[in-house]
């Protein structure tokens, strides 16, 4: 790799004047990009990492300011420069892309006018010649039947797409940096594992330098050659990738890498990172991490340490940390104490782990054929009543069995009707076919009251700590209104009583009860919602989604803090996440989900060591190993789910399966058991199929599927 | 589903609310207290003259076959005569409309000519001084009577200043000029609150547009100022500013029964209003329907333009 | 709840279009509400003050053909005006939020029909409407007022339920749901709440409307009856004789004009306040 740096930030500093003080988004950042290289910058929200990439491009509007630092491109200071002439620059030499590619793109103007219009911008192209470059481009990033395309609308592509179109636009000039804002945090985890490697091939054959922003470990470790780790606006540690994911300098870097889930250590604690995020209106004093720093000593409060190299002994000079105390704190050992708990014992097979729910006794939860259609939203009644009508296959014939005290696992990526079937397992929603049998109760064929009553066994935590709490009540109202239906204490001491108590054991404070919930921060608010589900006193729980809103540091917390509860109260859990690591470490038991359909089901281990659906293997193989240095064959995945509302024929993943026969497109597959208590969705698995063919098969599969010591960090 | 799936539900919808409307209008003389031709000719009126006018108005019949009737005489032109003074109404209308329908249609175009360029002003410089100015004069101009402002506009240009005709109408084929003269005071009293709604709405459009990603990912690939006013900004406020041109159209219609009050303008609106202060159930019926029906109709219009202007609505 | 509102309240005070609001409102609250007592005059006698008097200190409005003082009548008419703001916001602000409620909440055939029907009413542009269901019930104040109740209706119907959609879909609604909440208490204790800001900016904005709406309906002579005294009757009555006496029409359509002017200031202060990233629908003046 060349050495020669193209962008050089030195001492950035971008505040934001707002009504309650300044906010010092970034303070003080420095770092280089060299030619050809995939920078990543890495943190969790509110680190300042956005506003680095905006900065750079002089993207930052009022009330932000950029106060002071440079930004030396071409020997030129962009921070310097007039407006016009960084106009010339943005999107000719350095193009940014963004998080969110649908709205990024204009709805008025077809994909291939709005690249057109960016090339005629910036290069002396007649109509036909950036015609023929649109296309040109749009067929380099992957976009089949790019002629066609040209003239589609934005809102006629998927995300994915949208993402590969902003990548075109973005190359249109043939750039020499492209500063890339989360790309992928909006995509599903297949299409991100597309994107990620569309980004390194255009590293690889075009030799562009990328400015990766992103919060996820596994995208970093995954992509990136060097990688910068921001924290409340300032980077405190930087180096190689390989370093940082593996022997990091900083605690924080530390704790960050010891709070992702791994693939492989099922339902150890994580290790968390005490506290939250500082406000960034009045960051603490010295260091501003040593709030929350397990290694906190006096110095840190009073002295802010700068980004300085590690002694030169260390095996590269080109590491750079912010810690007053890296040489006092043994970080080889914690991180070699974290990998043994983790790995256990190398090369040997890794030691089942039993089942916590009790799978021989009769289950908890009997969910039968269970069907649930929606109409599609964009169809009136009267398209009902005169067109032909039709559905979202939102869940089709699932049947499923929970047992107590165990964790089920529901995964798949969106829109494939987990979401759906978890509410349809708590009876939030009425199922059109099928039945759900709780504890020996036909829970479809309950009156009213009956069903009042029974809800009080069955609760439901959600995704968005933010929608999940009336921000109009105050937690004591919002915990003790459960209490008040189903456990008739009337008694208003008692009531208050019970909910310090239930406040306590989700690790909050009694004088919590009297706040509103714009005062708590996401985990917090998470917290709240727990304790509501628990207030019931249920035995099942169904988490939809419970940590993909949080920040890993804070991931980590809640899941630990949901394990926790399982044990003291004995529940069962339906854990609904479209982040395999986080359900792995979670989940006894895993039911992977595509298009409505329970296409595999099995005890964890059984599910992903190997995989053994073709669906199961490919959603594992998108996920960015977190270890740079294992080579794997990875298959990437293909295409984008179907629409729900008209499922491809025979096997639904038939359109996008690497093993696809002729008899997937037309004959539906039945279901398989394989192993104990394992079953399979699958063709290949079929009877007649002779079981050489499908040991053979698996066996191929180990050996190219997944490394055993894959760690991956959770979205 | 395509665009013509849309436009044919879009078109089934108007025929329900036009069906819906037509009933209701049916109904005003049906749910009148009382016998509705024993109200209209007053309690001294005898006996026969009542009876006369029961079977007249089709009374005795049973009220599907009423609507019926009614309905059927509505859509073959035979929209029955003026209690008043017997001519045909649906010839008392096809006169008058044409007056009403220029007279909103001079309004709008007021109001289109004031609120382009004001919105724009504002909107490309909040808070500016510009952008106070044209915010000061929405809320003036949402906040005064129409009415009112016609009588002051005669007062001042009419009476004190003599520039323009008070009151009247002339064709615009036998003279245009005193045609446009005598519109102008009507039209602005009526234009000025489309013209503050229509600025306001503009500048909050133009505002939202500026705060898109869009605009932002335009900015990073460096485009022109220029180009992104004109290619991401406005033609993207100017997509929901046409739709409400539709929605100002209907209340130009609502608004035209007032100021034709005010200025002796003989139109539609003056006939619904005479009809309403005499009883004259034929014409207030009609005239009441012909306006609905046009606005229904008008926003049909704009809302299959829209979709075919915005490619991203969903249909 | 008690805190938010305190600092809303703080906030408001501290908005300067809500401040010249705020002031506007409360003078012509405070008129409406104590003005006649202070200002006395009976409307049906003929006054023994001089005919058409031009605005002086003693009538500093003037006086009319009857020789009465317009600023007493005008304050008698902000009476009235307030009396029929009071009434077609009461009415419908409550339907609204009853039909928006129960259409967001209970969608499919329930919403189709309430939504239909809105569809229908807000057919009739403007002030027709009103004319409809006057031409029906003839004409007078509250016959008036009744008709721009109506009129009304569907516009607040259509904005709850606008806004209630968006709550419905809130997980702490589902949560209530899970542990077993009735509908009733779903729908008036978790969603309502959160309906408030937009309620009340509309609520601002339909009385702001209404005064305008009834002023005009009693310029056409639908609404209240000589002697009967509002707004809209006096700016009639003077414009016969706006050439000798321009002072018996100006000055209550100023009065009109800054009281709406007030209203709808202090509605788009609240709305900053309340609701910041709402919009003030500010197309209903019917």
């Amino acid at each position: 790799m060349s050495k020669k740096s193209i962008l050089e930030v030195r001492d950035l500093h971008t505040q934001f004047e707002t009504d309650s003080g300044v906010v010092k988004a970034v303070d003080g950042v420095s770092f280089s990009l060299q030619q050809g290289e995939i920078y990543g910058l890495v943190g969790e929200s509110g680190a300042g990492k956005s506003v680095t990439g905006r900065s750079i491009m002089r993207l930052i509007d009022p009330p932000g300011n950029i106060t002071d630092g440079t930004v030396r491109f071409n020997d030129e200071n962009l921070l310097t420069l007039p407006m016009a002439e960084v106009r010339d620059i943005r999107g000719n030499e350095i193009a940014m892309i963004f998080q969110n590619a649908m709205a990024a793109l204009n709805p008025g103007y077809t994909i291939g006018t709005q690249i057109s219009d960016v090339l005629q911008r910036h290069k002396d192209f007649n109509d036909k010649q950036a015609r023929e470059r649109t296309i040109q481009l749009l067929s380099d990033v992957g976009i089949p039947d790019p002629e066609a395309r040209f003239d589609s609308y934005p809102h006629q592509l998927s995300g994915g797409m949208c993402q590969r179109v902003v990548i075109a636009m973005a190359l249109s000039c043939d750039p020499d940096i492209i500063i890339a804002d989360e790309p992928t945090t909006a995509l599903d985890v297949t299409i991100q594992a597309q994107i990620l490697e569309l980004l390194s091939d255009l590293r690889d054959n075009y030799g562009i330098t990328v400015l990766l922003i992103t919060h996820n470990m596994g995208v970093v470790a995954s992509t990136c050659d060097r990688v910068g780790v921001m924290y409340a606006g300032e980077v405190v540690e930087e180096g190689p990738v390989q370093d940082i994911v593996a022997k990091p300098r900083h605690p924080y870097t530390m704790g960050l890498m010891q709070a992702v889930p791994r693939l492989n250590d099922a339902r150890e604690r994580l290790e968390s990172i005490p506290g939250d995020m500082p406000n960034l209106l009045k960051t603490p004093n010295g260091c501003s991490f040593h709030p929350r720093c397990p290694y906190d000593a006096e110095d840190c409060r009073n002295v802010d340490p700068s980004l300085d190299p590690l002694s030169p002994d260390d095996r590269s000079t080109e590491r750079r940390t912010a810690c007053l105390r890296t040489d006092e704190i043994d970080f080889d050992r914690e991180m070699a104490e974290m990998a043994t708990e983790a790995d256990g014992k190398e090369g040997s097979p890794k030691p089942k782990i039993p089942n916590r729910g009790r799978t021989d006794s009769d289950p908890l939860i009997e969910a039968s054929n269970l069907q649930k259609y929606f109409d599609p939203e964009s169809q009136s009644w009267l398209d009902r009543l005169i067109g032909e009508r039709e559905y979202v296959h939102a869940v089709d014939d699932v049947s499923l069995d929970i047992y107590e005290g165990e964790t089920l696992g529901l995964v798949g990526e969106s829109g494939c009707g987990k979401t759906t079937l978890g509410r349809v397992l708590s009876h939030l929603y009425e199922p059109d076919a099928g039945t759900v049998v709780y504890a020996g109760t036909d829970l479809t064929e309950l009156d009213r009251r009956k069903l009042k009553s029974m809800r009080g066994n069955i609760q439901m935590i959600f995704q968005d700590p933010v929608s999940s709490l009336n921000p109009r009540k105050s937690v004591y109202e919002i915990i003790s209104r459960p209490l008040e239906i189903h456990q008739n204490i009337a008694d208003e001491v008692a009531r208050r009583e019970r909910v310090e108590e239930l406040l306590d054991s989700v690790g909050l404070k009694p004088e919590h009860a009297s706040r509103k919930p714009h005062a708590f921060s996401g985990g917090q608010k998470q917290r709240i919602g727990i304790a509501r589900a628990l207030a019931v006193e249920p035995d099942f729980i169904v988490a939809d989604e419970p940590v993909s809103a949080l920040d890993v540091s804070i991931q980590a917390k809640i899941i630990n803090l949901l394990m926790d509860l399982q044990e003291e109260f004995n529940l069962t859990y339906v854990f609904i996440a479209h982040d395999l690591n986080v359900v792995q470490h979670i989940a006894d038991r895993i039911a992977v989900m595509y298009l409505g359909e329970i296409i595999e089901c099995g005890d964890a281990d059984d599910i992903f060591t190997p995989p053994h659906h073709p669906y199961t293997e490919m959603l594992l193989s998108s996920i960015p190993p977190l270890d740079p240095s294992a080579e794997t064959d990875r298959i990437v995945p293909r295409g984008t789910p179907p629409s729900p509302i008209d499922p491809p024929s025979g096997c639904r993943f038939h359109t996008r399966c690497p093993r696809a026969m002729e008899e997937c497109k037309s004959v539906v597959p039945a279901d398989h058991q394989f192993g104990e208590d394992h079953t399979i969705t699958c063709h290949l698995f079929d009877d007649d199929r002779d079981h050489a063919e499908i040991n053979a098969l698996i066996a191929e599969q180990e050996a190219y599927g997944v490394p055993k010591d894959q760690l991956v960090d959770s979205d | 589903m395509g665009w013509i799936t849309y436009s044919v539900r879009r078109l089934l919808i108007s025929v329900f609310v036009l069906f819906v409307a037509s009933i209701l209008i049916f109904s005003i003389v049906r749910l009148i207290p009382g016998d509705p031709a024993r109200v209209f000719l007053g309690p001294t009126a005898d006996q026969e003259a009542v009876d006369t006018l029961r079977v007249q108005l089709d009374l005795h019949l049973p009220i599907y076959e009423q609507y019926l009737n009614w309905i059927a005489g509505v859509l073959t032109g035979n929209w029955g005569n003026s209690l008043i003074n017997d001519i045909p109404v649906f010839d008392l209308v096809l006169i008058r409309f044409p007056r009403s329908i220029q007279l909103a249609i001079f309004s709008l175009i007021i109001g289109v000519i004031i609120s382009l360029p004001l919105g724009l002003l504002a909107a490309l410089q909040p808070n500016s001084g510009r952008d106070y100015a044209a915010l000061f004069f929405s809320q003036f101009g949402m906040s005064v009577p129409s009415f009112w402002l016609g009588i002051i506009l005669m007062l001042v240009f009419g009476r004190y200043l003599g520039v323009l005709p008070a009151s009247g109408y002339v064709s615009p084929m036998e003279d245009p000029v005193a045609a446009v003269s005598h519109m102008i005071m009507p039209a602005f009293a009526l234009g000025t609150i489309n013209a503050a709604v229509l600025t306001r709405f503009l500048r909050s459009e133009i505002l939202e547009q500026r705060g898109k990603e869009y605009v932002l990912t335009a900015r990073a690939f460096g485009h022109y100022k220029g180009t992104i006013l004109r290619k991401y900004v406005l033609k993207n406020a100017l997509i929901p500013y046409m739709t409400n041109l539709g929605i100002q159209f209907g209340w130009v219609l609502g608004g035209v029964v007032i100021i034709e009050v005010v200025f002796s303008y003989p139109g539609l609106g003056r006939l619904v209003l005479d009809g309403l202060l005499n009883r004259d159930y034929p014409v207030i019926q009609m005239g009441l329907l012909v306006l609905i029906s046009t606005y229904v109709l008008v926003n049909l219009v704009v809302d299959l333009t829209y979709s075919v202007l915005n490619p991203k609505i969903r249909y | 709840m008690l805190s938010p509102n305190w600092t809303m309240l703080k906030e408001l005070a501290a908005h300067r279009l809500g401040q010249i609001g705020l002031a506007i409102v409360a003078i012509y609250g405070i008129l409406a509400v104590l003005g006649p007592v202070v200002f006395t005059v009976d409307p049906s006698a003929v006054a023994g003050g001089e005919r058409y008097l031009g605005p002086s200190l003693q009538y500093p409005f003037g006086t009319d053909g009857y020789g009465r003082d317009i600023f007493a009548l005008t304050i008698l008419g902000a009476r009235v005006s307030l009396y029929v703001a009071v009434v077609v916001v009461g009415i419908s602000t409550t339907l609204g939020i009853i039909f928006g409620l129960i259409s967001a909440y209970f969608s499919d055939l329930v919403d189709e029909a309430i939504m239909r029907a809105v569809d229908v009413l807000l057919a009739f542009p403007g002030i027709l409407l009103a004319l409809v269901i006057i031409a029906i019930l003839g004409p007078g104040l509250n016959r008036a007022v009744l008709a721009l109740a109506i009129a009304y209706t569907p516009i607040m119907t259509r904005i709850v339920r606008g806004n209630a959609l968006a709550i419905r879909e809130e997980e702490y609604v589902l949560a209530a749901k899970s542990y077993g909440e009735s509908h009733w208490r779903i729908l008036f204790r978790e969603m309502l709440p959160n309906l408030t800001s937009v309620v009340i900016v509309q609520m601002t904005i339909t009385f702001a409307f209404s005064i305008l709406s009834e002023a005009s309906l009693s310029y056409l002579g639908l609404s209240a009856q000589p002697p009967q005294v509002t707004w809209g009757v006096l700016i009639s009555e003077g414009q016969s004789v706006i050439g000798i006496a321009p002072w018996v029409s100006v000055f209550p359509g100023l009065t009109i004009m800054f009281t709406v002017l007030g209203l709808t200031l202090l509605g788009v202060a609240l709305r900053d306040v309340l609701d910041p990233q709402g919009e003030v629908n500010m197309t209903q003046d019917i």
